[in-house]
């Protein structure tokens, strides 16, 4: 369906969703890893180095598990912002 | 209230304001006697009536604007009084039916003869044939006698999935308002989060509605407009340094939410967010491409939203 769904915008539009989107989850990710202490950080660039996907996963799930309320935040945010702009 | 008895409910203020009212267009010449008054004052009244129910279909969304309010009510109006003859008819065939006249064989025959008259003028109120009118039918339940004004009118009464339907348009509407007004709420977020299903479907349809599509056909250079302003805004924000391993992230979540069930988030359960980022994010994103369109083509051209299949820009 999603496709589909897609589909029904003119051709420019679709990179478009996808860019916007993008920029949604950099800023939520973003604003987990800026709580993270200096040892975090450390330990997840090792993980997403040299770590198994699993290992990637539970790190996020354990160190970013405010990521649902950010992205719900961000959101709200962008479409002010792009209201304003 | 009257001083003189307390049951009046009519106050005497209440009685001196409408007896000024009276004098005052007896002296202005728009009446020349009381009964002449008495007629200028209940159609005011009416009027006065009608624009209430007018606005009460505004106000609970049943009309969009004032000329729908004045169509249904006009409509209203017209079954009220249709339904009241019908009634009145269908009560007196009832009489006939129920007296002892009609038991009685010698004069049954003149009875009937009434009856066929009762069922003729029930027929030409309502603009059937004869034979389609059932007494017995009518008589039997109240709700028969709505159906026949409401099919005589031409209206049909809605089905609970078309009322659901039109509860869901009006929902989007007001989602899309918010987002054209740059106040979308957490709540309204949350609550396409809790059911992206539901809110595809419903963007998915609007998107194909024909003057939609017609308008997206038509107007090439408001796209390539919205288009080059929303890349800028996506340039502009692709040359803010990301850490390395936020980048790595978000790669790991956009592959992973491709995988749909058989994703590693969900795999993995208890984190919330895994397993509602696909559908959330398309919803998400279409509504955010929807926000896109609106704001361009709303600066743009003062389009109302009447040509989306939205309310009108307030």
């Amino acid at each position: 369906m999603d496709q589909d769904f897609l589909n029904l915008l003119p051709e420019e539009l679709k990179n478009i969703a996808t860019d916007l989107y993008d920029i949604v989850l950099k800023r939520s990710l973003m604003r987990g890893y800026e709580n993270l202490s200096e040892e975090d950080k450390a330990k997840m660039t090792e993980i997403f180095n040299s770590g198994t996907e699993e290992e990637k996963i539970d790190f996020l799930k354990t160190h970013f598990s405010d990521l649902q309320r950010y992205i719900i935040e961000e959101t709200q945010k962008l479409m002010t912002e792009l209201k304003k702009d | 209230m009257s001083i003189e008895n307390p049951n009046n409910l009519y106050s005497e203020e209440e009685a001196f304001e409408e007896a000024n009212k009276m004098k005052k267009l007896i002296d202005e010449g728009k009446a020349s006697n009381y009964d002449e008054v008495e007629k200028i004052i209940n159609q005011e009244n009416k009027a006065f009536e009608e624009a209430n129910k007018m606005r009460e279909k505004i106000e609970s969304g049943e009309a969009k604007d004032y000329n729908e309010a004045e169509r249904l009510v006009e409509i209203e109006e017209q079954k009220t009084l249709l339904k009241q003859q019908i009634k009145e008819l269908v009560a007196n065939a009832e009489i006939i039916l129920n007296s002892k006249e009609y038991q009685d064989p010698e004069q049954k025959k003149e009875q009937t003869k009434l009856l066929e008259e009762y069922r003729n003028k029930i027929a030409q109120l309502l603009n059937l044939p004869q034979e389609q009118i059932y007494i017995l039918d009518l008589i039997k339940n109240n709700e028969n006698i709505d159906k026949v004004v409401n099919e005589s009118l031409g209206l049909k009464e809605k089905s609970s999935k078309e009322k659901e339907e039109e509860k869901n348009k009006q929902e989007l509407d007001e989602i899309i308002k918010e987002v054209i007004e740059g106040n979308i709420t957490i709540e309204t977020i949350m609550k396409i989060m809790t059911n992206p299903k539901k809110y595809m479907e419903l963007i998915s349809s609007r998107i194909q509605d024909p003057k939609f599509q017609e308008y997206l056909k038509k107007n090439p250079d408001k796209i390539k407009a919205m288009v080059e302003k929303l890349n800028n805004f996506i340039n502009k924000e692709k040359q803010a340094a990301v850490p390395e391993d936020v980048e790595k992230a978000k790669g790991l979540i956009k592959k992973e939410e491709g995988k749909g069930k058989e994703s590693l988030f969900k795999k993995a359960g208890g984190w919330e967010t895994a397993f509602v980022f696909g559908s959330f994010s398309l919803t998400m994103l279409l509504l955010l491409i929807f926000m896109g369109v609106f704001k361009i083509w709303e600066k743009a051209t003062g389009w109302n939203l009447d040509v989306g299949g939205g309310k009108g820009k307030k």
